[in-house]
């Protein structure tokens, strides 16, 4: 049972749940005491970031922040909200004389930002990513992954993410086989007639995928 | 490790304990004209059952008609059948009440037990059965004779040692049983292959 507001401003809830092996989904008008986000693939909303990021500042919880993003840019020194034209971006220092905008160090960067914040904006939620791997280099997702899984165990928030990426699903696996506790399923949707299945894998068959490459999309 | 990852390609699976086997079962199935199964390797006897949790969530599965089970007898055919049945039991799937006989539906699935079903020993003794009646096999008969009068010893493992010897004597001297089958040496028509072919040939 979640409720949601996505990146365009749009709200509502529903609940999905597995049912046997099946996906059952259906709207669910009750109220929900948790706090969730939906981060689309395609649209960027810095604006939000901004203000997620501002909350974080104002009890100084900045360098959480800074520390992940360091995965992705290791140069980069702090980050500031500097206001645009006359809305609020997340700035970046990489000590080249100015600061730029964070959409400017590239997709992944933003896009590891939005996550990070979401989840710390959603403590006891849920966190919805559509397309997790969408411009995340493959050599960095390990990293990734477990940047996101550490900052989701201390605000005790779930991710649910969509992805068609192998080295995705691999990362996720490995990050958190490397955890203390093992928190990673991955449940594979497939259309069988007029029903959507779930095939679901756990830590000994995604190891045993990965061992023998086996496809698992 | 692949490069890719693997699908499962065919309707049919016959599955065995390592890359050897996968080789020396492709080769096989080759010679017999059978295009549409899929060999794969389930790394080993203590990994069938992590192979089989995976293999039943894999996408693609529903399209499976039947799997072929192959494992070595190592010291006991009856041992090795039996425990094979426990766990496709606990996983679900249809175990059948003999070797070489194909039950359930959708999988269908029938277990060989190399090398023949009822002897203990493995791949290497249905090898050694094939050539058994080569003249060159006399020599290597009298090389392991021959060692163990002047070194006083002898292989735990007597139709091994004697396949890689004679593999050892080939032209190209170091040939695997996969690598061996898939360059020819392996005599397709012997009747120690019969029971094998009539296997792969039954789903």
């Amino acid at each position: 049972m979640y409720r949601y507001s996505d990146d365009m401003g749009h709200s509502g809830s529903s609940r999905a749940f597995i049912f046997g092996d099946a996906l059952k989904a259906e709207y669910a008008p009750l109220p929900s005491s948790s706090a969730s986000t939906l981060l689309s693939s395609h649209v960027r909303m810095p604006v939000a970031d901004a203000k997620r990021y501002s909350k974080l500042e104002e009890v100084n919880r900045q360098d959480e922040i800074l520390s992940t993003l360091k995965i992705l840019e290791p140069r980069l020194r702090r980050l500031a909200v500097l206001m645009s034209g006359n809305a609020p971006i997340i700035n970046g220092d990489l000590n080249i004389g100015r600061l730029i905008p964070l959409p400017m160090m590239g997709e992944g960067i933003s896009r590891l930002l939005s996550i990070i914040l979401a989840i710390y904006d959603s403590p006891h939620g849920v966190v919805l990513v559509d397309e997790i791997e969408k411009g995340l280099h493959y050599s960095t997702m390990v990293e990734v992954w477990k940047a996101i899984a550490e900052t989701a165990r201390r605000s005790e928030t779930q991710i649910i993410a969509t992805t068609h990426s192998w080295e995705c699903i691999k990362a996720a696996h490995e990050a958190s086989a490397a955890s203390d506790a093992y928190s990673f399923r991955l449940h594979r949707l497939e259309r069988v007639k007029d029903e959507i299945r779930v095939a679901t894998y756990n830590q000994e068959t995604l190891d045993t995928a990965v061992e023998m490459s086996h496809e698992v999309r | 490790m692949p490069a890719t990852t693997q699908s499962i390609s065919q309707p049919k699976l016959l599955i065995g304990e390592g890359a050897e086997e996968v080789r020396f079962f492709n080769a096989m199935l080759s010679h017999l004209k059978l295009g549409d199964i899929r060999v794969e390797e389930y790394g080993g006897k203590r990994k069938l059952s992590r192979y089989l949790q995976e293999l039943v969530i894999r996408p693609s599965y529903r399209e499976v008609i039947s799997i072929g089970i192959t494992r070595d007898a190592d010291d006991n055919a009856s041992s090795a059948f039996q425990s094979i049945c426990g766990v496709l039991t606990n996983i679900g799937l249809a175990a059948p009440a003999a070797t070489e006989v194909f039950v359930g539906d959708r999988p269908k699935v029938g277990i060989f037990i190399l090398p023949n079903g009822r002897n203990a020993g493995m791949l290497e003794d249905l090898c050694r059965d094939a050539i058994q009646a080569y003249p060159d096999m006399q020599c290597v008969d009298e090389y392991f004779k021959c060692i163990h009068q002047k070194a006083n010893r002898q292989p735990n493992n007597p139709a091994k040692a004697r396949v890689h010897a004679w593999l050892a004597s080939q032209v190209e001297p170091d040939r695997r049983l996969g690598e061996a089958a898939e360059s020819g040496y392996w005599p397709w028509n012997s009747p120690a292959f019969d029971s094998l072919k009539q296997f792969l040939r039954s789903p």
